[in-house]
């Protein structure tokens, strides 16, 4: 019993020291989305952190301490992965919030240390551009990573989850308009 | 016999920088002592030459693979870059602006740093947990310290004696002598170390703490931490004005650069200066510091006194500039 406890409590810390580590070399995604609506329009749809419905990939929003610098969320996905995240500044006049993700496990998304912004801004034409951007890690701390977590992969995956989102994003908004 | 002319080839050397200086000086070009940043492009695996007196990038060089750290020496001629995917250190002529040598290093070379005599490079590895001694000159491996957890900024002491390392995932500073090539003391400061920054007089040691978010401020006559100076979102870089009257801190997640009195120890400021600010430092004699944003791509200019904003300059993707990227500067 005391080995397996001793056991666990190793396997939590080798988690925990593998959440903060990482590789030399940060990665970034911008995503660019026109949407023909008003950025009010826009921000009605995203504007509450626990509420993810918008993305396509997301099934179950949970979500604490509603719109407030470090309220928590957790989005579970349409194959049942788990990704916590934190609300570290959020701007309702600026349309635009800045968040981290807390833990994940990189079997759903193979990125670390990863931060992300959302803006929306007037695009000049009566619409809006819609910024989503993200700064992250690769999955894989080490050295020689494997192809599923490499930079290439984490790039690929948070390209991925920001088009998909983006593109549903403007399919609702300009919906709804 | 070599000893016996070493001071006499130093003083030939200084004499060619001088005299350097001057012919850049009188072709109209700024009497500036150090003319150039160079500035670290991870995404593009180049290096950003930006001319100091025009405030405009005049050249790139192409270095290896996702390029981080950076040291320049004391007269502005040789650069020397860090590649971590690559694995190498590159030697670059700081006056032609070309690579001259390229060495293969490591599993993971990030921080770096030149003796104050400009003969031995420090290299830090993330990887094997050590530093790289190598020759200036060739880039020859001369020793390897073992130092803690993912070690990244470096600083070498006024009189060259002293490393100081930011064991990034050990929460410490490690201290090496660099005459026996061991570390000789560590100290405790707070989670996650990575940029560092010795004070112009060298009695100081500023370490910016990206998961505590604050700045641990070493005494170096004591080693001890004399203050603990809450900064904004994740801080990453460190410079401090060369009169020392103001220490500068990059607080990468909240695109802001505390300002800190280093008399008070406290923050006196707290500016919007751009996406993602990383590598930085103050030069020498121009009355500026100079920011790398890593998500703008741009060198922000930063006048020390007004903290005004004077320019915003176009890098190549993703700079870092992790280092002391102008000669002499702090």
């Amino acid at each position: 019993m005391k080995k397996a406890i001793l056991l666990l409590s190793s396997i939590l810390l080798l988690f925990a020291a593998v959440a903060q580590a990482h590789g030399p070399t940060r990665q970034k995604v911008v995503i660019k989305q026109q949407i023909a609506a008003s950025p009010q329009a826009v921000w009605e749809v995203v504007k509450n952190f626990n509420d993810m419905s918008w993305h396509p990939a997301v099934t179950e929003t949970k979500g604490d301490g509603g719109n407030a610098a470090g309220a928590t969320r957790t989005l579970t996905l349409a194959n049942g992965g788990r990704i916590h995240e934190k609300l570290e500044k959020y701007d309702e006049t600026k349309h635009t919030f800045f968040y981290r993700i807390e833990s994940v496990d990189v079997q759903v998304l193979p990125v670390t240390n990863y931060s992300s912004w959302f803006n929306i801004k007037p695009n000049g034409e009566g619409g809006s551009l819609v910024t989503w951007k993200g700064a992250f890690y690769r999955g894989y701390p080490n050295n020689d990573p494997p192809p599923e977590l490499s930079d290439q992969a984490a790039r690929d995956a948070v390209t991925g989850v920001y088009e998909s989102g983006l593109a549903n994003l403007k399919k609702i908004v300009e919906k709804d308009t | 016999m070599k000893r016996d002319t070493a001071p006499i080839r130093f003083l030939m050397e200084r004499a060619a920088a001088y005299l350097v200086a001057f012919s850049i000086a009188a072709a109209g070009q700024g009497v500036s002592a150090a003319p150039f940043a160079f500035v670290t492009n991870q995404g593009d695996d180049s290096v950003s030459v930006i001319d100091l007196s025009s405030l405009r990038r005049t050249a790139s060089i192409k270095v290896g693979s996702k390029p981080a750290g950076i040291a320049v020496s004391s007269n502005g001629r040789r650069i020397y870059v860090t590649n971590p995917e690559s694995r190498d250190v590159y030697l670059l002529d700081g006056v032609e602006f070309k690579a001259l040598t390229r060495k293969a290093l490591g599993k993971g070379p990030l921080g770096i740093a030149l003796s104050p005599d400009d003969t031995r490079v420090y290299v830090a590895d993330w990887y094997e947990d050590r530093v790289y001694v190598l020759d200036a000159d060739d880039l020859s491996i001369l020793e390897r310290i073992a130092v803690g957890d993912s070690p990244s900024g470096l600083e070498v002491s006024r009189d060259g004696k002293r490393l100081f390392v930011a064991d990034r995932d050990d929460n410490m500073i490690s201290i090496v002598d660099t005459g026996e090539y061991r570390v000789i003391r560590r100290i405790a400061v707070g989670k996650r170390p990575f940029g560092i920054r010795l004070d112009p007089d060298g009695k100081r040691l500023y370490v910016a703490n990206v998961a505590s978010d604050d700045l641990s401020v070493v005494d170096l006559d004591s080693l001890s931490v004399i203050a603990t100076i809450a900064v904004g979102s994740t801080p990453y870089g460190v410079a401090v004005a060369p009169d020392s009257r103001r220490v500068f801190v990059t607080n990468q997640h909240e695109n802001t650069l505390s300002v800190i009195d280093p008399e008070k120890l406290e923050e006196t400021h707290r500016l919007a200066i751009g996406e993602f600010p990383e590598g930085i430092i103050a030069h020498p004699d121009d009355g500026r510091v100079y920011i790398a944003n890593w998500f703008d791509n741009e060198l922000v200019v930063l006048d020390v006194e007004s903290l005004q904003i004077i320019k915003q300059i176009p890098t190549g993707e993703s700079p870092r500039a992790f280092g002391v990227f102008v000669a002499g500067g702090s």
